[in-house]
């Protein structure tokens, strides 16, 4: 491998960036159809794209052992900024995520998002796979003090992803099946406790997930409407602009959460399995990356990785398309927003630079 | 393995990679299920439920508005409106163009607009619907339109629309021709269609307004509007894609189709001047021309109003109105039946003339009762003292119970139905306008089935007799008194009576509305000449009993005197009009037509409880038949003097 192409030097890997550029364009357009429909309306959308793409090849760059001796440190500095928020935290409709820090508001809870796998990987890969029951403990404690400080914000959905993705590492380290099928049994014996410290409004959600239609204009309505404008979309969609669910605003939140809906309406099944195929192209090349990692802690978080872009994907366009419950978390790279795309974009910056460390390895 | 990282010191680096990507190959499983699962649910929706979620989407943004159409008028035959629609002003209130909700209901209260209950009611309307849909609030004044006018620049959300409401100009006079409009009613899900009208539409709800509701209500028109998820009209947006118009669902405009006018033939001078007459009687007259069966008076009273009706009238005002003793939304012109009592002579003698039972020299004579061979039973006379020998041009003349008894009894009841029938005695002139009843005219086959207890089914030769003076069984509308009246006046040729002459659509297409068939009875053109020479008797000569009235008669009417008996007389005692309670004393009745050599009107007149026919409806005949001609030569002079102009 002695040709480096100019991909591989200045911007990372091919295919995340192919993908990514992609998904970022067809985002401006749908978010263009949904919004107010002016240049300006997505221009600051457009400058975080950049951002992103800049963030993502700066951290590609930077050698996984230097990234992996931060792990700790940028975990600790997670928890105190959890804490933080909480004191001076920014409220934005009812939750308080948000850091004012002038220029822009800092989210702490995609921070943690990547600090927590990071840190797992760390720890695991520093107890040399060796994982006592107290190191078990730990791990747990890891994983739910940051979680439930996301929770209590409120966001139900940054919570579960940050928990989804640190039980993902413990699959990955080889935690017994006996141990995972356990886990499964107390979460069914609990449910009824669950159940109780949920907000009445996610408890709705549940309900209306299970049967949409028992309220079709309140809880339901969400679902009801997204599952029209797809399916009224069809094979090739209404086209770009004429999307009758997303122009007459019976489409929710249509340029976040439910933006999943505006392509199916205007751009119809086809649109939507070129979405799903860049995302699967994204997603498969992350696993490729972590079959072939060297060490512990670069195989452990890769996958972890891998598993983050997964669930925020899959979980996104479950609630859209009504097979999972509605949980406010945006479609990476499409949904109006730069936040999560920032952590993503350095997630896979990090995958890139684990990547680039086997290569260096190889030679 | 090449790539063994130089950091991996410990001995089950191997096993910890072996464990690490079998565990990496199963998340991949997962997240390949995952995705299947995704495609098969997209899958099911853009292809197994599109068409259902298509016409979702659709149904989401199309919302269709009925247009009312307006209500077809109803005219007089001289093209005088009697039913119109006019406009009302009503407040209507749209929550989404409204800055403070609590002012605007604060200012509603204040000033009387609403009550708290109505509030309420409008508050709960609100809640279930669009913001931006518009609720009506209350039916103003025209003081309080003026009050809202001035205070409007700060009521935000409130606005004014005209709506229409039915009107009837002449009120009273045509409540029970016309009919009024109420709210639709349960019931009425069977004979109209609903579809056709709004949940506040009015519809006939009696006498015309009733049976012609079809032609009066016309078609609801349908405007197809774009709304967005508020429900504001976006009326830019274009829908119009290849795949909206495959499935038929264009925007479109259906325009509302106009009910159509009804000309009827009633004459609202001559309805007017018949319910001055009545006033403070209760009966029924009735003008029809015999030529035609156009029928000029159709008028009962008591009457109504009919206006309170269409914006709607509450229930303390409809129970005075239904539990009058008077009852004055009965029809009695159509719905009432009464004994047509002596008003029967003349079609007795055209019958007995017929079966050369009597001719013109037949006398019978009158000792002021009569009696069946083999009975002691005295059917008495009205004329106590009796008339003497009478033949029949005195028999009509002067009513000579007597004279009738023994023509009835000469006739048999079999022939006397079967000749009256053919005068529409017994059937139902239904025509359209309410409900109308056929009255009994009595045989011994109606006899057999009217009544269920065999003892009572058995037909007396004494029912014959009174048959004969209009009395016993007999019973008939005043509608069907003037029909028959009708036929004789033209001399055995029956039209039907028809009210409505013609109907106009909006675009001024005018149709007749066919009546049904009518046909000349067989019957020798000489005793028509003898009975209406006796008929003349009545009116023009110094023995006959409605002379007094028409002494001073300028048309040549002839006529009928008639006493209807509510109850019978004991075989000993008399009746003392004085000693009767009102409404046991007897009805009084008359019919006339005229001129006698060609006649043109004919009117019939009924007053409940009046005694003689003379007192009070031969008067009201004659007025109503001197007004038509008036009416007939001052529209002869408009029409001289427009050609005159011309």
């Amino acid at each position: 491998m002695q040709d480096k192409s100019f991909f591989d030097e200045i911007l990372g890997d091919k295919i995340f960036l192919f993908s990514f550029l992609l998904l970022a364009i067809l985002g401006l357009f749908v978010q263009f159809s949904a919004g107010a429909q002016t240049i300006v309306s997505i221009e600051s959308q457009g400058i975080k794209v950049l951002v992103a793409l800049v963030a993502y090849s700066l951290i590609s760059r930077v050698r996984i052992n230097q990234i992996k001796v931060i792990s700790p440190w940028l975990y600790l500095g997670a928890i105190l900024l959890l804490l933080l928020v909480m004191v001076v935290g920014v409220t934005i409709n009812g939750a308080t995520r948000w850091i004012d820090l002038f220029f822009f508001r800092f989210q702490p809870s995609e921070l943690a998002k990547l600090a927590l796998p990071m840190m797992l990987a760390w720890y695991i890969d520093y107890r040399q796979f060796k994982l006592s029951i107290i190191d078990f403990s730990l791990i747990f404690l890891a994983i739910f003090l940051p979680a439930s400080l996301i929770y209590q914000q409120p966001d139900f959905g940054t919570s579960m992803l940050v928990i989804l993705s640190g039980l993902a590492i413990l699959f990955f380290v080889g935690i017994g099946w006996r141990f995972i099928f356990g886990l499964l049994l107390v979460l069914l014996i609990a449910s009824p406790s669950i159940w109780q410290i949920l907000e009445p409004y996610q408890r709705s959600r549940l309900l209306t997930f299970i049967n949409p239609s028992s309220d079709p204009l309140g809880a339901g309505y969400n679902i009801i409407q997204s599952q029209i404008a797809i399916g009224s979309g069809g094979l090739f969609g209404k086209g770009w602009l004429n999307g009758s669910q997303v122009q007459l605003e019976f489409l929710p939140e249509q340029s976040t959460d439910f933006i999943f809906a505006v392509i199916g309406e205007e751009f119809g099944l086809v649109g939507l399995l070129i979405l799903l195929s860049l995302y699967f192209l994204m997603i498969g090349r992350c696993f490729v990356i972590s079959i072939n990692a060297n060490g512990t802690y670069s195989r452990i978080l890769s996958a972890s990785i891998t598993m983050f872009l997964f669930f925020a994907v899959f979980i996104n366009i479950g609630m859209v398309i009504g097979i999972l419950p509605v949980v406010g978390v945006p479609l990476p790279f499409i949904s109006q927003g730069g936040t999560s795309m920032l952590t993503i974009m350095l997630a896979l910056g990090i995958i890139t630079s684990i990547d680039r460390d086997r290569k260096v390895n190889l030679e | 393995m090449l790539q063994e990282n130089r950091s991996d010191k410990f001995k089950n680096v191997k096993l910890e990679k072996l464990i690490f990507q079998r565990r990496l190959f199963i998340a991949l499983g997962f997240v390949v299920i995952a995705f299947l699962f995704v495609l098969f649910k997209l899958y099911q929706l853009t292809i197994t439920e599109y068409g259902t979620l298509l016409s979702s989407s659709q149904d989401n943004q199309l919302r269709i508005s009925a247009v009312l159409a307006p209500r077809g008028l109803i005219k007089d035959r001289n093209g005088i409106i009697l039913a119109r629609n006019d406009p009302y002003w009503s407040l209507t209130y749209t929550p989404e163009l409204a800055e403070n909700q609590e002012y605007v209901f604060n200012w509603l209260l204040e000033n009387n607009f609403l009550d708290q209950i109505k509030l309420g009611d409008l508050k709960a309307l609100i809640l279930r619907g669009l913001s931006f849909s518009t609720f009506p609030v209350a039916v103003l004044s025209e003081e309080q339109t003026a009050i809202f006018a001035v205070n409007r620049y700060k009521l935000a959300g409130l606005d004014v629309s005209e709506n229409l409401y039915r009107h009837y100009p002449y009120g009273p006079i045509t409540a029970h021709v016309i009919g009024y409009v109420g709210a639709i009613a349960p019931e009425d899900n069977t004979r109209l269609d609903l579809t056709n009208y709004l949940m506040d539409t009015r519809v006939g709800r009696n006498g015309l307004e009733y049976y012609q509701e079809k032609l009066l209500h016309g078609d609801l028109g349908r405007s197809t509007f774009i709304v967005n998820s508020r429900g504001r009209v976006i009326r830019d947006f274009n829908i119009q894609s290849d795949e909206e118009l495959a499935t038929g669902s264009i925007i479109d405009n259906i325009p509302p189709v106009d009910g159509e006018s009804i000309e009827l033939t009633l004459d609202i001078h001559l309805q007017e001047l018949a319910y001055s007459l009545l006033e403070g009687l209760r009966g029924a007259v009735v003008a029809i021309k015999p030529k035609t069966g156009e029928i000029l008076v159709l008028a009962s009273s008591p009457t109504f109003d009919p206006n309170p009706f269409s914006l709607g009238i509450s229930q303390s005002e409809f129970d005075l109105l239904l539990y009058d003793d008077s009852r004055p939304l009965y029809s009695r012109a159509t719905s009432g039946t009464y004994p047509p009592g002596s008003t029967i002579k003349p079609f007795l003698a055209l019958a007995a003339l017929e079966l050369n039972l009597i001719d013109q020299e037949t006398t019978h004579f009158c000792s002021g009762s009569y009696s069946l061979p083999g009975n002691d039973h005295q059917y008495r006379d009205w004329l106590e003292t009796g008339h003497g020998n009478v033949s029949l041009s005195r028999s009509i003349a002067q009513s000579c119970d007597v004279f009738y008894y023994n023509l009835a009894t000469d006739l048999g009841i079999e022939n006397i139905s079967s000749f009256l029938r053919q005068f529409g005695f017994g059937s139902n002139l239904e025509f359209g306008i309410g409900v109308t009843q056929s009255g009994i005219l009595p045989s011994v086959e109606w006899k057999r089935d009217y009544f269920s207890n065999p003892s009572d089914q058995t037909w007396f030769p004494g029912e014959t007799v009174i048959t004969g003076i209009g009395q016993g069984y007999f019973s008939a509308t005043p509608l069907q008194i003037a029909v028959a009246g009708s036929i004789l006046a033209n001399r055995g040729t029956y039209v039907p009576p028809k009210l409505i002459n013609g109907v106009m659509d909006v675009m001024g297409n005018y149709r007749t509305i066919a009546s049904g068939e009518g046909y000349t009875l067989d019957i020798n053109n000489e005793h028509f000449e003898t009975v209406f020479n006796a008929m003349d008797m009545v009116t023009h000569s110094n023995i006959g009993s409605a002379y007094s009235i028409f002494s001073d008669d300028e048309h040549n009417v002839i006529g009928k005197t008639g006493t209807a008996q509510v109850i019978s007389i004991g075989q000993d005692e008399e009746y003392i009009e004085e000693d009767i309670d009102e409404n046991l004393r007897d009805h009084g009745l008359f019919f006339g037509f005229a001129p006698m050599e060609d006649p043109e009107i004919l009117v019939l007149a009924i007053i409940e409880n009046s005694g003689s026919g003379s007192r009070f409806a031969a008067p009201i005949v004659k007025e109503v038949i001197d007004s038509y001609f008036e009416d007939l030569s001052s529209d002869e002079e408009e029409v001289l003097a427009l050609n005159y102009a011309r």
